[in-house]
């Protein structure tokens, strides 16, 4: 899978690359707006990373731009603009997803996953992995076919490290993943930890094996 | 507190009472030495009408009886006047009209009378001076409540008339609020002086605006500038994490710093909302029921108090229902409930209560007061910890405010309590 970073933040640019490769996505870089413009009429990407502010022009004319051309290709919007009304405008001018800086690349990541998902199978949805079966339309989990009951929050967590899969995600990124919005104001994460250890019992339970590791307790990786 | 024309008139009564009263002696001195001047006058004059006349002259000692008995204030005496002669002196006689002593100016100086010598003692009465005293200062009295009278009158004007533009610009500036960041319009004067002033005023507010406007744009693009550095350091530590060979000890570094890059994020996101509030105006409000915001955000804070073992209780009188944004109402509430779990003690309690027109967060903690002059304040935390960004309750303060409610801290019982009325 081809993704395009438009981002002028060199070093951010780079770690965005670096994350991603080790899932497997073909990354290519650009920092300015015109360079933007050129490489999404010449080349087709599955997902584009777009930064607003950039050398050049305006995010969102771009973003404009290339939805013109009816590119069928995701767009999420990486952005120091956090204010609720640029995420309206950018999500109304056909962005899929907008984030706003600074963001865990593990966030990135996990919503990068479930775009590719959402608009590469849409009918039937279904991750799987050896013995545990996601249902993504219908947000069930089930091992060996035999379905397993687990609470939203331990579903949106099962979620963000599938989309992590063999990488590392801080306790900070999974706390922030799970509280939304009051992300922001909550300090304390020590709320990870009962939600990992809920879904591990609930899972082996089932008789599925435990692919999440613990590393030093500062952070989990579902390893696979 | 008196007013200023108050003040004035008080010292000009002071000048008033002073100039009379230094006036009245030198007045009385005066018209009694001018008196005295003209009484003497006619006593010298009468003095040499007699000695020039000469009728004295064909007098013998007997007539002199009947020469005293008919002329009142010229007699011829025996020679036995003890008092001096050939000057004009004040001596008292006896009046058995009115029964009292009066005085008069007196002159003696020695004749002589058919052979023999004589005293003659030429007098003319005076006026009494208690009843000349009494005369001026009554005349005085008169000048003084005229005076005096005038002086409230005038200054009565003065205040209402003369200074109704300052007490306008007064009102003005009273009225004038920072944050609104309206410049009030004075009303044009045509006294030099409070144009002046509302001048230097106009210019000194607008200063004031400028400086506050910079000041929030200097936050906001400081705050909105360090996002991206952040970012970048927040992806490294994210790149760094998956590092296969990390050690205990610096998995152990790594966390520390993933920790003060997120407080550092948050003390970021705090000063940005904190700026930002000030465009309240164009901020959207809507119906909000309280009890389902409270219950919406309480499973987050159960898992937060879940560290220290806190027994949260809720006690929901009433629905209230309220007008106003609700972003920021969130952000109020979640600031108030999250100091209380943060400044808690382990196994100790959160109340959170809500009645018709109040919302009362009430924790146990410290067993001392805070400051509540300070609690407030950006950056004035009362104690070190340090997941606090030491904005929290500026924020909360600053939403209060533009939203119109009042939050109040208080001790009681041990217990923290902060109170937001609607």
């Amino acid at each position: 899978m081809k993704i395009l970073i438009i981002e002028d933040e060199k070093f951010l640019a780079e770690s965005i690359t670096a994350y991603l490769s080790q899932e497997g996505y073909l990354c290519e870089n650009v920092n300015t707006y015109s360079e933007g413009l050129s490489k999404t009429f010449d080349y087709n990407y599955d997902c584009i990373l777009l930064d607003l502010m950039l050398p050049g022009g305006n995010g969102l004319d771009l973003l404009e731009a290339f939805k013109r051309e009816n590119n069928s290709n995701g767009v999420i919007i990486i952005s120091a603009k956090d204010r609720v009304e640029d995420k309206i405008k950018g999500l109304q001018l056909g962005a899929d997803d907008y984030l706003s800086k600074p963001f865990h690349l593990s966030e990135l990541s996990a919503r990068i996953y479930s775009l590719m998902r959402r608009k590469n199978f849409e009918n039937t949805n279904i991750i799987q992995f050896n013995e545990l079966q996601i249902d993504l339309m219908a947000k069930s989990v089930s091992v060996n076919k035999k379905y397993v009951k687990i609470t939203k929050k331990e579903y949106r967590l099962l979620l963000f490290l599938i989309g992590n899969k063999n990488r590392t995600v801080s306790k900070g990124s999974i706390a922030e993943h799970l509280s939304g919005d009051m992300a922001d104001m909550l300090d304390n994460h020590d709320f990870v930890y009962a939600h990992i250890n809920n879904l591990k019992k609930r899972l082996s339970h089932a008789g599925c094996e435990d692919y999440i590791k613990s590393i030093y307790g500062m952070g989990y990786k579902w390893e696979l | 507190m008196r007013k200023l024309a108050t003040k004035s008139l008080i010292y000009y009564s002071l000048f008033a009472i002073l100039m009379l009263g230094l006036a009245t002696p030198l007045f009385f001195w005066i018209t009694q030495k001018l008196y005295l001047d003209d009484v003497d006058e006619a006593i010298l004059l009468r003095q040499e009408e007699f000695l020039t006349d000469g009728t004295y002259t064909r007098l013998e000692d007997e007539d002199l009886q009947k020469w005293n008995a008919f002329s009142r204030d010229i007699k011829i005496l025996p020679d036995t006047v003890k008092a001096a002669k050939g000057k004009i002196i004040q001596q008292v006689f006896y009046d058995k009209l009115a029964d009292e002593f009066e005085p008069y100016r007196v002159l003696y100086r020695e004749i002589t009378v058919d052979g023999n010598k004589a005293n003659l003692m030429i007098r003319i009465n005076l006026v009494e001076s208690k009843d000349l005293i009494q005369s001026i200062l009554f005349i005085d009295g008169s000048i003084l409540i005229i005076l005096l009278l005038g002086f409230v009158l005038v200054t009565k004007v003065i205040s209402d008339r003369l200074w109704k533009p300052f007490n306008q610009t007064l009102e003005y500036i009273a009225k004038f609020n920072l944050e609104k960041g309206e410049q009030p319009d004075f009303p044009p004067t045509t006294t030099l002086e409070f144009d002046r002033l509302n001048n230097s005023v106009d210019k000194l507010i607008g200063q004031n605006l400028k400086a506050f406007e910079r000041e929030k744009e200097f936050t906001q693009n400081a705050s909105h500038e360090l996002q991206t550095p952040l970012a970048v350091i927040q992806s490294k530590l994210d790149i760094f994490l998956q590092n296969k060979n990390l050690t205990k000890e610096q998995a152990h570094i790594l966390q520390q710093l993933y920790d003060a890059t997120s407080r550092l994020y948050r003390i970021n996101k705090n000063l940005l909302l904190l700026a930002r509030l000030e465009n309240f105006k164009f901020t959207q409000r809507e119906k909000l029921h309280l009890v389902s915001i409270l219950q919406d955000v309480l499973p987050y804070f159960h898992e937060q108090a879940e560290k220290k073992k806190l027994t949260i209780d809720t006690n929901f009188e009433y629905d209230t229902t309220i007008q106003t944004n609700k972003g920021q109402f969130e952000i109020l509430v979640n600031n108030l409930i999250l100091n209380a779990i943060r400044h808690n003690i382990k196994l100790g309690h959160i109340t959170i209560s809500l009645t018709k027109n109040q919302l009362v967060v009430a924790n146990s903690g410290s067993t001392e007061a805070l400051e509540a002059d300070k609690l407030f304040k950006r950056f004035s935390r009362s104690t070190e910890l340090a997941e606090s960004s030491g904005l929290g309750l500026a924020i909360s303060k600053k939403i209060a405010d533009l939203n119109g409610f009042t939050i109040g801290y208080s001790f009681l019982k041990n217990e923290h309590i902060f109170t937001i009325t609607f």
